[in-house]
């Protein structure tokens, strides 16, 4: 049910999450909810109540973070980056990059490796550092954090392409040579290969400006200095809003001395206010006075939607709607316009291990991907409003061309009767017929070497997912492939999974979302085979691992398929070459590799209390845009958290 | 109610006992007739047998019920039993007892679930009476050493916190397929009925104890030894055939609690495997959806709460049954109206003495 926590953690959808009856992402085709309400002009003023029973959240250490939620908080109202949204879902705009502290797009040298980036001038920071300038020295010290081995740095894999960034990062050298900052107002980067979405990269929370410390202007890493792992206590705001006591902060003290902010209560309350220093952005319009969060780890879901019904909180950050609540939301007329149902970039599949029998015949991979019946999976996971059937890799609103065009829209190489699979006799034959090619299967199509019996197979055990897991044994067991499937929470699951020697052959519940609106995202720590790790692995069907990587985790097939080909043609490309390339990618890998079973594309639901007016979908963040909401101040005074 | 119920029988009993023996004589009652006799004037006991009897009959048939309805119990059915929100289906012609939030028929799985909880409580409760009964009869018979070593093993036993560490042998065990201790241990119905069994046998221990401590001065157990009898011919022979009372009547009380139990370890997820089906599991599905489902969790609750009761009901008649001081404790306790059982009783009474004797 919860989002797993990771070390370091990337974040991933717990199908433990969206399997259960919380935090179903819905949304979608057909329900006519539009993304904002924009019937009420946007009034100013008024404290957005806020409330959340998850506990996900690392601190709120800008280059620690890498949850959804954090990224939502620090986008739209903490932290100003280089480049950012608009806040706005993608049919505004919304998977765009636009200039936030830059003056302009950045500047690309014709070779593609040099961006040049000039900043405005004259933004300041949040009390107590009102008369500190923002300036391009401020971005190098946050690359350098998000380099820094002492950092658990959340993603600094996006930033090796920059020149120097491994070595720093190895700490063999002092700065990052691949960064100069000729004046206080320009950022040159050069990179070591051309990387058509840098842009997005450098709108990334991480990359926010870190001041330097006044009392200390040697101390590298500026304000976040000493405080390598708790810099989220501390942290001095860029954005429209601050933690509410940002003036308390000292930092002429020791580190270890310094006071912390008192908004931000870990586990309890977290309290944001406006930023004096805000110069009115135009893409954050900042329309209430504040937004409190309070946290309860063991409230209700159910509770807290009840709570929203009656407007005691305006909305429950990050899980979902429950399907009850959701089904009253759509049946109920005065409260169906309080109910925003938009599309976000993040799937779940189903992970064959190519290392492990029989999974290593694509042609049991592809019998597989014919059998699952994805209509009686998407009815059991919430119906179509909450899981739209995926029926390949890449969220489509990653591929989308600049005139609107889905590439896939209409792509289903593994079609079957009304998407149901083996539950047809046409999905059956399909399936049979490729089970009756490979090695494991007779001339019926069965599966009947040993290899498909008692094949290991996890999946969650909260919610719909043990009705969920078996719909999908009961599919394989049609071809003959007859699992043994253990049911665990979210956090177990992965903890097998991200380790590569735990060699599970069948996962099904694992979840991807973007990290930025590039399909880039979807494959390079998923598929990409340089990416596999010991520790902290999110590619569970190995593809494109070497024989020696298959030797060093035990596994005896070494030899497995590779995309690293497909996904490097893809990473140097701009524009719609770039998205064709992601396309064919997707592709490759549907037929060429059938390693997953995309099962769908997440939708994110909200309901919002009865005096939230200006709703408005965040496609980046997946969620409320928490800038662009105003309050109806007549209808509900400001209850306490 | 069950006085009204019980007045009429009483004035027919005799009548058939004495047409049956011919001409008042004095007759002989096995030990069974009189169990019989005393048991069926209790109709809440009565009416729990039938309960009980009916349960385990569906639990044998479920399979020939999941037939007849023609659905599975591990079936889903996504297109006729959820709603398009995923929501369950409340009951019906075809769902009798509506669907489960997976998307099961309830009725076919409740059905199933009377399997899961008649075996673990059956089993467990076997092994509890096995290894109470012999280290009970053997502290009571050995006393001494042999008796403080049993009798501080079961204050340990006794002593543990049984849910933690069910939960903890649950999920060691219940992970590989290869289980604990090499393969003795597995996970499963098999595992639970063990946790459950080898965490309660001290309860039937410590009664076997005081009962053996008590038979082993009776005159009979030394004219056995006196007729040459060992140890063991006199445990199995003279001594246990005292137990079997006790026994039978504690067990029955066992059943339910261990019914319970199981329940208990399926809502907190470390029961029986998610997938087979248990009344515990079923509830602690239904508290995620119960208030747009009830019937997920009336339907499982209600079984749960009927076999706790008709076995509590059962052990409670057979107690009174079984044991006469009991029962006249329990007459005592009655008001004037029931001045003819009372004398009945009394007329009953020295015949069971007897035959006890």
């Amino acid at each position: 049910m919860k989002r797993p926590r990771f070390v370091g953690g990337v974040r991933l959808l717990a199908a433990a999450a969206v399997v259960s009856i919380v935090a179903v992402a819905c949304g979608g085709g057909g329900s006519g909810t539009s993304s904002s309400s924009s019937s009420v002009p946007p009034k100013k003023g008024g404290t957005l109540q806020l409330a959340t029973n998850q506990d996900v959240f690392t601190h709120w250490d800008p280059q620690q973070e890498y949850f959804q939620e954090s990224f939502a908080f620090f986008q739209c109202c903490l932290l100003r980056t280089l480049m950012t949204y608009n806040g706005k879902p993608a049919s505004q705009g919304g998977n765009q990059v636009y200039p936030d502290l830059a003056t302009q797009n950045p500047t690309v040298s014709s070779d593609g490796l040099t961006w040049t980036f000039h900043m405005k001038s004259g933004l300041h920071y949040s009390p107590p550092l009102q008369s500190v300038e923002i300036t391009s020295p401020d971005i190098v010290r946050a690359l350098m954090r998000i380099g820094d081995p002492n950092v658990p740095s959340g993603y600094p894999f996006y930033y090796d392409v920059i020149q120097g960034f491994s070595d720093y990062s190895a700490g063999k050298a002092k700065t990052i040579s691949g960064l100069s900052t000729p004046d206080p107002h320009t950022l040159i980067v050069t990179l070591t290969q051309p990387t058509g979405d840098l842009g997005y990269r450098f709108a990334m929370p991480a990359t926010a400006p870190i001041p330097p410390n006044p009392s200390d202007p040697s101390a590298p890493l500026g304000v976040a200095q000493g405080h390598d792992t708790n810099y989220g206590s501390y942290m001095v705001s860029s954005g429209p809003y601050m933690w509410a006591g940002s003036g308390d902060l000292d930092f002429s003290k020791t580190p270890s001395a310094q006071p912390t902010l008192p908004g931000l209560q870990a586990g309890k309350e977290w309290t944001m206010v406006r930023n004096p220093s805000d110069t009115q952005d135009p893409l954050r319009p900042a329309y209430v006075d504040g937004i409190d969060t309070s946290v309860s780890p063991s409230a209700s879901q159910a509770v807290l939607e009840k709570e929203v019904t009656a407007g005691t909180i305006d909305n429950v950050i990050e899980n979902g709607v429950l399907p009850a609540t959701l089904r009253q939301y759509q049946t109920t007329p005065n409260l169906k316009s309080h109910l925003f149902i938009n599309p976000s970039a993040g799937n779940y599949y189903v992970a064959m291990n190519l290392g492990t029998p029989p999974f290593d015949d694509i042609h049991v991979r592809k019998a597989v991907e014919y059998a699952i019946d994805k209509a009686a999976i998407q009815r059991i996971q919430g119906g179509p409003i909450a899981w739209p059937i995926a029926t390949h890799w890449v969220p489509n609103s990653l591929l989308t061309l600049s005139n609107g065009v889905q590439v896939l829209k209409n792509y289903d190489p593994y079609k079957t009767p009304s998407e149901q699979g083996a539950d047809t006799s046409g999905g059956l034959q399909l399936a049979k017929a490729e089970m009756a090619q490979s090695k494991y299967g007779d001339s019926s199509g069965m599966c009947t070497a040993s290899a498909c019996k008692n094949v290991l197979t996890l999946g969650g055990n909260t919610g719909t997912q043990p009705a969920f897991n078996s719909e999908i044994q009961q599919n394989l067991a049609k071809i003959g492939i007859q699992l043994n499937l253990k049911q665990l929470n979210g956090s177990a699951i992965y903890a097998k999974l991200l380790d590569p020697s735990s060699q599970i052959p069948l996962a099904l519940s694992p979840g991807w979302l973007q990290d930025y609106p590039d399909a880039f995202t979807f494959f390079y720590l998923t598929m990409y085979g340089p990416n596999i790790s010991a520790q902290a692995n999110y590619n569970e069907s190995m593809v494109g691992a070497t024989p020696a990587m298959m030797k060093k985790f035990g596994y005896s097939i070494t030899s497995v398929p590779s995309m690293d080909a497909q996904i490097q043609k893809c990473m140097p490309l701009t524009g719609d070459a770039r998205i064709n390339c992601w396309a064919d990618a997707d592709k490759y890998l549907m037929e060429q590799i059938a390693a997953v079973v995309p099962l769908n594309f997440t939708n994110t639901v909200n309901i919002t209390g009865p005096r939230v007016t200006n709703y408005v979908y965040n496609e980046f963040a997946s969620g409320m845009s928490m800038d662009k909401i105003a309050l109806n101040g007549g209808t509900s005074s400001s209850p306490s958290g | 109610m069950a006085q009204v119920g019980t007045i009429p029988q009483q004035t027919g009993a005799p009548a058939e006992g004495g047409g049956e023996d011919g001409a008042g004589a004095v007759v002989g009652r096995t030990p069974w007739e009189l169990f019989w006799r005393r048991f069926r004037r209790d109709k809440f006991a009565i009416g729990g047998a039938i309960f009980i009897i009916l349960l385990v009959l569906m639990a044998i048939c479920a399979p020939l019920i999941s037939h007849l309805t023609g659905h599975g119990p591990d079936e889903l059915f996504p297109f006729t039993g959820l709603d398009q929100y995923g929501l369950p289906l409340g009951p019906s012609k075809h769902f009798w007892f509506g669907v489960d939030s997976q998307g099961h028929d309830l009725f076919v799985r409740v059905m199933y679930g009377a399997r899961t909880s008649l075996f673990v409580a059956l089993f467990a409760t076997g092994l509890e009476v096995v290894v109470g009964t012999i280290l009970g009869v053997a502290a009571g018979f050995y006393r001494g050493k042999v008796d403080t070593v049993i009798s501080r093993i079961m204050d340990i036993v006794l002593s543990l916190p049984v849910l933690l560490l069910a939960l903890g042998l649950v999920s060691a065990c219940g992970f590989s397929n290869n289980g604990c201790l090499g393969g003795l241990i597995k996970p499963g119905l098999l595992l639970v009925s063990y946790v459950i069994g080898l965490f309660s046998w001290p309860y039937i221990a410590r009664i076997v104890r005081g009962q053996v401590l008590s038979v082993r001065e009776k005159e009979f157990i030394e004219a056995a030894r006196a007729g040459g009898a060992g140890d063991f011919r006199i445990m199995w022979r003279e001594v246990m055939p005292n137990l079997v009372a006790p026994l039978v009547v504690y067990s029955t009380l066992i059943i339910p609690t261990n019914v319970l139990f199981e329940a208990t370890l399926s809502y907190l997820g470390i029961g029986v495997p998610a997938t087979t089906p248990s009344w515990g599991g079923q509830l602690s599905d239904a508290s995620q959806i119960f208030n747009v489902a009830w019937w997920t969790m009336f339907f499982p609750g209600m079984f749960l709460l009927g076999t706790t009761l008709a076995f509590n009901m059962v052990g409670d008649g057979m107690r009174d049954a079984l044991d006469p001081k009991t029962a006249a404790l329990s007459y005592k306790k009655q008001s004037g109206r029931k001045q003819r059982k009372r004398a009945e009783a009394a007329a009953v009474e020295p015949t069971a003495t007897q035959a006890a004797a």
